[in-house]
């Protein structure tokens, strides 16, 4: 498989997750489990964020501009 | 630049890479309130412009007014930027930059919740050639040597940035599309870069050229050598350990090669014994040492392309900073080109190291298979000594066997002999017999006898070889058959 395209569906995998649990940290009523997804969901951010770093890079190599 | 008749306090901007065409329109979109003309046709959104090839390929393509702001979208060799210039209001040099900057973020935030494809973001404070209450910032441009150092810590100050302060004096007239932008200061906080966004500051009395033609190539460029250098960076990271790893397994190998060969030396019957397994091993040795071969050429290829790229780009970037000339040093051009260059030397430094252990990898398969192929001939010799052994032995069989035939069919021969001559006698009765001469019967007897035997011989031939074309058997039967005629005919003509 391509795998400028295999990131691109990862970075959609991983930003649905980040809103997941954006949406979980919203609706936790005890503030454990609202940290929790809090955590989650920026862990979930910095993978989105270096699969698009690393995405933008393989682009600009790759003359995909 | 749209709205900006009066003077401007701060530029916002946005890096996009031109194949995320979507992300690209979301973010028009977006800023101006309005979708893009032509509406989805990346192409024709990128190519609709007023103006033909400019400076270092830069060519603006649209330009609306939203709101205060000016919004501009700017067509580069790999990039597409989106400049939105927010226009000073009234108040001092800080005030102004303060609700400029303001601006500029709440803009950013709401934008970034629903663009997420910006490849980088560069903010840049404006400051006017003739500003009140900011006196050391005009003697910094007229007399940029020793002055520029201060009024650029008089825009950092103001802009409230931490750390260093890079600046760069640009002399009027070296700088197409720019020259009548006069004397202008361009300073950088490196400092405050955070995740792919910049902060610099220009003053000018016209920096608007500076702004739409100049700055975006030279920092579109910066923007891509650092991430691309970042990329190639965790590459080498990789690739380096990737190295010392095949470096480490076929130094190890090497080693168990000279001691095993220098302890099969010593010991000819162990090595001899350990023939069968000693091959099979140095096959797998042969397998992985080729893997570990394709993987070097691989991360050849990888390195290779990341120092033409970089190179590619260090020379253009250089060529953009001696476009703006070096009046009071350009401590921009020496800052980013020293880091970028000491990253290109680190990736070729690497490919040479590669290059070695690449030839190390392919001794090493070199000397393995030559051992192999002196392990196979060993093996060849042994197998051969073995056939000899084998011929040797099947001739003594068969010359066992010839002789064993030969008994037996002298056996055969007299058995029959002995049973025909008593049948004749029997059949023709003693009277009849005795008249027959002792030579005849002899010779009629040992005809059908011998013929009988051979007979019997040649039959086993033809039905081991599935055919009737034996003349020995065609000759046998009919030897026997004149045999018997003749037995019958003497028996009747001495009655």
């Amino acid at each position: 498989m391509d795998v400028i395209r295999l990131m691109e569906e990862a970075i959609e995998e991983e930003r649905r997750a980040h809103e997941k649990y954006k949406q979980g940290a919203e609706a936790a009523a005890d503030p454990e489990t609202r940290s929790l997804f809090e955590q989650l969901a920026r862990m979930e951010e910095n993978h989105e964020r270096m699969l698009r770093d690393r995405l933008s890079a393989l682009k600009l190599i790759k003359g995909d501009r | 630049m749209p709205g900006t008749e009066g003077r401007l306090a701060a530029v916002h901007f946005y890096y996009l890479l031109k194949g995320d065409v979507e992300e690209l329109h979301k973010l028009w979109s977006a800023l101006t309130g309005s979708a893009p003309r032509p509406a989805a046709a990346e192409p024709g959104f990128l190519e609709e412009g007023n103006a033909g090839e400019g400076y270092g390929g830069c060519r603006v393509v649209h330009r609306v007014e939203s709101g205060d702001a000016g919004v501009c979208l700017i067509d580069l060799p790999d990039l597409a930027v989106i400049e939105v210039s927010y226009p000073a209001g009234d108040g001092s040099p800080e005030e102004v930059w303060r609700a400029a900057s303001g601006a500029i973020e709440a803009v950013r935030t709401r934008l970034l919740e629903q663009v997420s494809g910006v490849f980088g973001e560069t903010t840049m404070l404006v400051a006017p050639a003739v500003a009140a209450g900011n006196e050391k910032l005009n003697v910094g441009i007229e007399q940029p040597a020793a002055a520029a150092a201060t009024a650029a810590e008089n825009m950092r100050a103001a802009a409230g940035y931490a750390g260093p302060v890079l600046s760069a004096n640009l002399i009027p007239g070296t700088i197409p599309d720019a020259a009548a932008a006069g004397p202008l200061l361009l300073a950088h906080f490196p400092g405050q870069s955070r995740g792919g966004r910049d902060y610099y500051a220009v003053a000018a009395d016209d920096p608007a050229a500076f702004i739409d033609n100049v700055f975006p190539v030279m920092d579109s460029l910066i923007k891509k050598l650092v991430r691309t250098a970042s990329y190639f960076e965790q590459q080498r990271q990789t690739i380096a350990s990737e190295r010392s790893e095949v470096d480490r397994e076929v130094g190890s190998l090497l080693h168990r090669q000279v001691v095993g060969s220098a302890a099969a030396a010593s010991m000819p019957e162990a090595a001899g014994a350990s023939a069968d397994s000693g091959a099979a091993s140095l096959e797998s040795q042969i397998n992985a040492l080729s893997r570990m071969f394709g993987m070097l050429a691989t991360d050849s290829l990888l390195i290779r392309q990341s120092t033409e790229s970089m190179a590619g780009d260090i020379k253009l970037l250089q060529g953009e900073f001696a476009r703006m000339g070096k009046q009071g040093g350009n401590a921009i051009g020496d800052h980013y080109l020293n880091r970028f260059n000491d990253d290109l030397a680190e990736a070729k430094a690497e490919a040479e190291k590669l290059e070695f252990a690449r030839r190390n990898a392919q001794a090493a398969i070199e000397v393995v298979r030559t051992q192999v192929e002196i392990l196979r001939a060993g093996e060849e010799a042994v197998i051969q000594q073995q056939s000899q052994e084998i011929l040797s032995r099947s001739l003594v069989l068969q010359k066992e066997r010839l002789a064993l035939q030969v008994a037996a069919g002298f056996i055969e021969f007299v058995l029959i002999f002995y049973y025909v001559l008593k049948s004749w006698e029997g059949i023709a009765g003693a009277g009849t017999f005795d008249h027959i001469s002792r030579l005849v019967r002899f010779i009629v007897v040992g005809g059908f006898s011998a013929s009988a035997a051979m007979g019997t011989h040649y039959l086993a031939q033809v039905l081991q070889r599935d055919s009737l074309k034996s003349r020995g058997l065609w000759i046998s039967v009919a030897v026997l058959v004149l045999s018997a005629a003749a037995m019958v005919m003497l028996t009747v003509a001495y009655e």
